[in-house]
């Protein structure tokens, strides 16, 4: 792993959870797996800090847990997106454009 | 809905707290093992992706607790924890802890033991198929003038009406068959029968029941069948149902019971049906062991036909699916209507009000709850007390915790985490004292049960069991009571501010209790109440237990004989009574012997109208008379003297003119300055006829003892008998040892003729006050209870100021105070504490014993002496208990208290 590694803003570990669930439900190992892999390996993330996050965003009834078989048909649990959690996706990407938007006048102006 | 969901996986994970572990576990193992698989797959050796794989993913041990928090796992183990530290806390501080632990389960306890009772009686619904839909048929009307009327008596409610329970055969039958909305008009009546079985005969209760009644009151016999409607015809077969406790001890559990006979009132009888083990009939405590039909009660009974306009019958209904109450009730007013027409019976304004069945007939209910009501509110008060003393108790600790709170909310402890710790910690002392009540509940059962009984009549069955309802209760008042008392305490010290931590501790001088003092004071206002309701009990008692009843109760046996039963017929009565008279007079240790229609005092009574020559009654109603008919000799063997005149004599005989002896209280209310002997006046027994007074007997208590002296008149048996009598046997030996020999006696002129209701005059006329005994002492067990826990609040309170003053007493006492200058302060206090509390307690006290002003005797409720005994000892209690913390304050070594910092 030569590459830049950018740490993580804070918060923005559910927005990318929540946006990797959209297509589809899948185990925690994927989700880490796919948000590396989507991010050009820039965006790594501390693989265990991911799984609180998904617990805390189950308890907010954000995306659902179900025990399912893997690829190599292996028990393991399987996040899906709720309703409510489209909707905080919604809401968190909206969020995060503003803000993309901002910081970028922000340096453009300087 | 969320926060409920929340709440569930919460509540979820308290339980499998372990599952959900397994689950992260298991979870995260996947994790790093696919991690591995994927270096390896790259071209790692397996130990290398290993390491590589935990390098990765960080601390596992961090993760699996930070998701097992955020799955709520931790709220679960937070609790617990908080629990165990619960429990620490109140081990370090035993004394805190017993005193804390035993006031709440006195409290509770007395609640739980006075609800338990509440629910046998007055709760719990009958056993019975879809107890909900019966319904106490009752009817109502002004001026109600009956023929004949037994039962539980009628009542008078306000706006002139009257309401009776009991109906006639005739009139049940035009409700019955009338269509209603109900699916079942069904109508039963007890009746005393002599039962022969074992070659003995024994007198026991019947419960006369109509043909739908077991279809109606939802009951199917456990072997054989239910008396139906074909068996309640006149000439049917005569058949009986028996329950469980006659066919177990009686039958000896005999399965082929059914289609035996049994001999009843000297009929034969077929056995068709066995009740079930749990059944309880309509009748609160009804001692039935046979039931019979209403239509076998001519044949077995000659004496009285079922078509007499007699009412005798209660009636209950099962309303029918769906139907409309108000209008089942408006439909059988008509038809009453109709029955009042038909009959001699009289009324205005007469119709049916119904009332909820599924606990049976509501006698008992009526007379118990009342008394019920005052004891269930002086156990609530004793329960508010000890929550005012765990709030004290809990404020003084939290105020000398008040530094440890300090310091943990300066580690970061939130203030709801600090109130939790708080509540956790009252919730573990009032559940330990929910605990040890149940079982002060349970050693107070006998108590209670002996309460009941005396209430109802003899070997009434009462279950007081612990049933779910009861735990429920305790449980439900011991979450509150955590809540009342706990509430304050950990609002208080969760307002501990961090900076706190960061004083010396001596700085942090402990706080003056003001709340604390108020709660005393309430103490002490709430003890008024109770330690006056206890005074005026006793009182009630004491005064009752110095009546002097106007006879002589000493060495008197008492016992029952029904000849009508033993197939005598009237004219025979007293023919087997004088034999029976005769037989006993005989035995050796026998003095006297005599008897009447019912024992004194043994809460029987029966009236009849009169009509006095000249003096017509002011509010044209009839005037009622109190009667007892008697045997020869009656006043010489209960020792009541004779005034004036003389006694009855077998001369005064069915053909010779009509006798009356009156009492004092009849001679001076209608003959004041006459002599009533040689008077006339008519009596309506049966029919209205003329009698004259032949002599003055004392007053002496009749009905029961409690009742004041009325006007009686006695009639002599020979001229007037009565179907069954009460023996009264005067003997110089124990009343007791007779007995065999009576048996004997009575066994020589009939061996059918049972002896029941065998007792003697003391045992009744202990058992005519028993009520008031119970209630006294059950009232002043209540009061030396709210006593104690209020001293054990003062107490406290006041150890507490003196503990905080220490080191200011013991400047005082280095600076030439004598101990007397630092003791009066502190029994001033508390002297103001009390008056205050009494300020406050004596008027409520005033307002609140108007009350219970019916369960008084021979005091008035605002009784000066119990008020000032109660004020009094209330002062002296309180005194003596601050008296302790006082005499410590004036020990207190000055060198000591200074350098306890």
């Amino acid at each position: 792993m030569a590459t830049t590694k950018a740490e993580l803003l804070q918060g923005t570990l559910d927005l990318l959870i929540l946006k990797t669930l959209a297509a589809g439900a899948m185990h925690g190992y994927s989700i880490a797996q796919r948000i590396q892999q989507r991010s050009d390996d820039v965006l790594v993330v501390e693989e265990g800090s991911l799984y609180p996050c998904l617990y805390r965003m189950e308890e907010k009834g954000w995306i659902s847990a179900e025990w399912g078989k893997s690829e190599n048909n292996r028990r393991a649990k399987f996040y899906a997106l709720t309703r409510s959690g489209r909707k905080q996706l919604e809401e968190e990407t909206a969020i995060w454009e503003r803000v993309h938007r901002a910081i970028t006048l922000v340096l453009q102006a300087a | 809905m969320r926060a409920l969901r929340t709440i569930w996986s919460r509540l979820r994970s308290l339980w499998q707290r372990r599952e959900v572990k397994r689950e992260i576990d298991e979870e995260l193992r996947f994790h790093l093992e696919q991690r591995t698989a994927e270096n390896v797959a790259a071209g790692m050796s397996p130990e290398d992706a290993a390491r590589e794989a935990r390098k990765r993913f960080g601390n596992v041990q961090s993760v699996r607790e930070e998701c097992g928090e955020a799955r709520g796992a931790s709220f679960g183990e937070g609790t617990w924890k908080d629990v165990r530290f619960a429990i620490r806390q109140l081990l370090k501080s035993p004394g805190f802890t017993a005193v804390a632990v035993i006031s709440l389960a006195l409290g509770i306890g007395a609640n739980t033991a006075i609800f338990s009772g509440l629910n046998a009686v007055l709760l719990r619904s009958l056993p019975v198929r879809d107890a909900q839909d019966l319904r106490l048929i009752n009817w109502t009307g002004r001026n109600p003038q009956y023929s004949g009327y037994t039962g539980p008596g009628t009542t008078d409610v306000p706006g002139g009406f009257t309401v009776g329970t009991s109906f006639s055969y005739p009139g049940y039958c035009v409700l019955r068959d009338g269509n209603t909305g109900f699916s079942d008009v069904y109508a039963f009546a007890t009746k005393g029968v002599t039962l022969v079985g074992h070659g003995e005969s024994r007198f026991t209760e019947a419960l006369l029941v109509s043909g739908n009644y077991f279809s109606g009151y939802g009951v199917r016999p456990f072997i054989g069948r239910p008396i139906l409607p074909e068996d309640d015809q006149p000439g049917a077969p005569l058949v009986a149902v028996i329950t469980y406790p006659w066919w177990e001890r009686q039958c000896g559990s005999d399965p082929n019971v059914v289609g035996k006979p049994v001999t009843i009132n000297q009929h034969t009888a077929t056995v068709i049906g066995v009740l079930p083990r749990n059944y309880a009939g309509p009748l609160p405590g009804d001692e039935a062991t046979v039931y019979l039909p209403l239509n076998a009660q001519p044949q077995l009974w000659s004496h009285q036909p079922l078509e007499l306009d007699r009412w005798w019958l209660q009636v209950m209904g099962r309303l029918a699916p769906g139907a409309n109450e108000a209008q089942a009730q408006a439909g059988l007013s008509v038809l009453f209507q109709q029955a009042l027409n038909q009959s001699k019976t009289k009324m205005e304004q007469g119709g049916i009000v119904l009332e909820d069945g599924s606990r049976g007939q509501l006698i008992l209910h009526r007379q118990m709850a009342k008394p019920f009501l005052a004891l269930t509110a002086a156990a609530g008060i004793v329960l508010l007390i000890a929550c005012a003393n765990l709030a004290g108790l809990l404020l003084a600790r939290g105020a000398a915790r008040r530094h440890e709170m300090a310091v943990r909310a300066a580690m970061g402890a939130g203030r709801w985490r600090l109130i939790r710790q708080s509540l956790v910690e009252s919730l573990t002392l009032s559940l330990l004292g929910a605990g040890l009540g149940l079982l002060v509940a349970a050693w107070s059962r006998p108590a209670l049960l002996g309460f009941l009984l005396e209430y109802s009549r003899d070997d009434t069955r009462f279950d007081l069991q612990t049933d779910d309802r009861v735990l429920a209760f305790t449980v439900l008042v011991s979450v509150i009571t955590a809540v009342i008392f706990g509430i304050l305490p950990a609002i208080r010290a969760a307002e501990a501010h961090p900076a706190e931590a960061l004083k010396h501790r001596s700085a942090m001088a402990a706080p003056r209790l003001t709340l604390g003092k108020g709660l005393v004071a309430m103490q002490v206002s709430l003890s008024v109440l109770l330690v006056v309701g206890a005074g005026l009990m006793i009182r009630t008692f004491a005064n009752l237990a110095r009546v002097a009843p106007g006879f002589d109760a000493e060495n008197v046996l008492v016992f029952r004989v029904r000849p009508s039963d033993a197939g005598h017929p009237r004219e025979q009565y007293v023919e087997v009574y004088d034999r029976i008279r005769s037989a006993v007079a005989a035995l050796p240790g026998v003095r006297l012997v005599s008897y009447s229609a019912f024992a004194l005092v043994s809460g029987s009574s029966s009236s009849d109208e009169m009509e006095l020559p000249g003096r017509p009654n002011e509010s044209g109603r009839k005037r009622n008379i109190e009667y007892l008919k008697v045997g020869e000799d009656f006043f010489r063997t209960m020792n009541v003297p004779l005034l004036a005149g003389r006694d009855f004599t077998s001369a005064d005989s069915a053909t010779a003119h009509s006798v009356v002896v009156v009492n004092q209280t009849f001679a001076r209310r209608y003959f004041p300055d006459e002599d009533p002997v040689g008077k006339t006046f008519t009596f309506h027994d049966q029919s209205p006829h003329s009698v004259e007074i032949v002599g003055v007997v004392r007053d002496t208590k009749c009905y029961r003892v409690r009742a004041d002296a009325e006007p009686l008149i006695y009639v002599p048996q020979r001229q007037s008998a009565t179907r069954a009598v009460s023996f009264a046997v005067r003997s110089v030996l124990p009343p007791g040892t007779l007995l065999p020999a009576i048996r004997q006696a009575v066994a020589g002129i009939d061996p059918h003729l049972p002896l029941f209701s065998i007792s003697t005059q003391q045992v009744l006329l202990d058992r005519s006050i028993a009520p008031d005994r119970l209630f006294a002492l059950l009232g002043g067990a209540l009061a030396l209870l709210a006593l104690l826990l209020s001293c054990v609040g003062l107490y406290g309170l006041m150890a507490y100021n003196v503990a905080r003053r220490t080191p200011e007493i013991g400047l005082r006492m280095a600076l030439g105070a004598t101990p007397r200058n630092v003791s009066g302060p502190i029994l001033r206090e508390a002297l103001w504490l009390v008056l205050a509390g009494l300020a406050v307690g004596v008027p409520g006290a005033l307002a609140l014993v108007r009350l219970v002003q019916s369960q008084l005797y021979g005091v008035a409720p605002a009784d000066p002496v119990t008020f000032v005994c109660g004020g009094a000892l209330l002062i002296v209690v309180a005194m003596l208990s601050a008296w302790i913390p006082a005499r410590r304050a004036a020990r207190v070594d000055p060198m000591v208290a200074l350098r306890c910092d």
